[in-house]
């Protein structure tokens, strides 16, 4: 049985200043609680340098150099799990620019096999999978994308394929950091249009970090704003955009709203 | 009245990619487009329909196939020394990466100040005046014209590039993806600026993205970009009508502004 609940409870994250003079610690991320629920989309926003990215990289314990986590813990159908055991288990991930996130010298196929041989599954039984999970992202027409190289594929091919090594680990919970801010509009809806199958199709819980609010109003069922690190309010989505009640969601909507309007 | 810049039947084709002799891949062809003084032309269209190639066939920084490019009349290639200098300080432009178009080792100071030496007459203390009025002008303090670019954040290094393509009181900017990757509050405050700068200077500006939303908030007209060809254009206002399939795919794909509400 998968597990139904991915909560992140009370985590910060921390860097440092002046190294040399013991190191007088600055958070980034304070005391941020995040429930993520199988068959949901939590959509993780704010403005740039809010901390969103960090938050997910704390849950994922994928922290960049020069940050740590200093309080948190990581509770899987309220069990407290280790982050490192829940990567490509329970939980996996698509980053936000695709070209980067490939090896340019190995085809999608070995990347896919490499994806496979971490879930166990080798031989027939991995091709057969792979090839459920290119389908199910729309890249199953063409039998030879498997020997594709990524600068042979665009950047919307790209996305679908890091959702289709996603898909293999068959993990219950995805996590999409801007999965869709280096692509055009239209492969954008694309994107989101497949993310939102896979949770009602198959149950998944998803959280999204995204800046742009159309994407929350297109896919998310519950919004969680972040402003200086703090999760300052978390709502439904549709309640969030009705009745915005921290000053952070209100300028965040006000600016997104703005992008509307077509002046005089 | 003569056009600002004028694109007269361009074309453009790239050799082909690979080992063997490939095709040439043809990214713009019959490219006819007019941008008078002070005003504000979207062009919009996916990637790779060849909006950057267009771009910088505009600015001279490559050389059409077929066609020409004419500023205020006269053909590009046709400039002498002079005109092409005039040229430089009347169309400048802003690009998507704001770190990769600034050089990290300069202050932001210096970065401001390199156009004021190569395109104007103005001496020392009157660019270092300038510098400050630049950084004023895009809402930045002027104390950090002794900044490092790494020392700012995107937004702010945006902003820059901004104040940067403004220096020389170009007639033109064009900006290439210019706020796509900010978020939504940045995107309408350096909407709002330029649309200010532009009741003030008459400045003219064609804004290069995909993303319908920010074409119709800025731009007087919208032209349509797709595999290489114009294929549809249109006022922004009363209503944007656009009939072209690869227009209304583009229209089709803005985001919705509330849940449960269509786009």
């Amino acid at each position: 049985m998968s597990a139904r609940i991915l909560r992140a409870e009370g985590l910060a994250v921390e860097t440092w200043r002046d190294a040399r003079r013991g190191g007088e610690p600055v958070p980034l991320v304070r005391d941020a609680t995040l429930e993520l629920r199988a068959g949901e989309v939590l959509a993780l926003v704010g403005a740039s340098g809010s901390g969103k990215s960090l938050a997910c990289a704390a849950l994922l314990d994928v922290l960049p150099p020069g940050t740590r986590r200093r309080a948190g813990r990581i509770l899987l159908d309220g069990a407290p799990a280790e982050p490192a055991s829940l990567r490509g288990r329970a939980v996996a991930c698509v980053l936000q620019a695709p070209r980067t996130a490939f090896n340019p010298l190995r085809t999608i196929g070995d990347h896919a096999g490499e994806t496979l041989a971490a879930a166990g599954l080798r031989g027939r039984a991995g091709r057969a999978s792979m090839e459920r999970a290119l389908a199910a992202v729309g890249l199953g027409g063409d039998p030879h994308l498997p020997e594709l190289y990524p600068f042979q594929m665009s950047g919307g091919m790209l996305q679908r394929a890091m959702i289709a090594l996603a898909l293999l680990t068959r993990a219950p919970f995805l996590i999409a950091d801007e999965p869709t801010t280096d692509l055009d509009l239209v492969a954008q809806a694309g994107i989101l249009d497949l993310l939102a199958g896979l949770v009602r199709e198959r149950g998944m819980g998803l959280l999204i970090v995204t800046h742009d609010l159309g994407v929350v109003a297109r896919l998310a069922d519950r919004v969680a704003v972040m402003e200086e690190g703090r999760v300052v309010e978390t709502n439904d989505a549709a309640s969030l955009f009705a009745h915005p009640a921290h000053p952070a969601t209100r300028a965040l909507l006000a600016a997104h709203h703005a992008l509307y309007e077509v002046p005089r | 009245m003569t056009a600002l810049l004028t694109a007269r039947g361009l074309g453009k084709a790239y050799p082909g990619a690979g080992w063997g002799r490939a095709a040439p891949r043809t990214v713009l062809t019959g490219i006819d487009l007019s941008l008078m003084d002070g005003e504000c032309v979207a062009l919009i269209g996916r990637s790779g329909s060849g909006k950057s190639t267009l771009s910088r066939l505009l600015l001279g920084l490559e050389a059409p196939d077929d066609g020409a490019v004419l500023f205020r009349g006269a053909p590009l290639a046709g400039l002498d020394r002079d005109g092409r200098k005039a040229f430089r300080a009347a169309v400048q432009m802003v690009l998507q990466d704001p770190l990769s178009a600034v050089n990290p080792r300069h202050a932001v100071g210096r970065i401001l100040a390199e156009p004021l030496r190569h395109l104007t007459d103005l001496a020392g203390p009157a660019r270092a005046a300038r510098v400050g009025e630049l950084l004023a002008m895009v809402g930045l303090d002027p104390a950090l014209a002794g900044r490092l670019p790494g020392q700012l954040s995107g937004g702010q290094v945006q902003r820059v590039g901004l104040a940067r393509a403004l220096a020389t009181r170009p007639a033109l900017v064009i900006l290439d993806e210019a706020v796509s990757n900010l978020d939504a509050p940045r995107q309408v405050d350096i909407l709002d600026r330029l649309a200010g700068l532009r009741r003030r200077h008459g400045t003219a500006f064609l804004l290069i993205t995909h993303d319908v939303r920010l074409a119709r908030r800025f731009a007087d007209r919208v032209v349509v970009l797709s595999e290489g060809r114009i294929v549809d254009e249109a006022p922004c206002r009363p209503g944007l009508a656009l009939s072209h399939p690869a227009a209304r795919e583009l229209i089709d794909a803005v985001l919705p502004a509330s849940p449960g509400v269509p786009g």
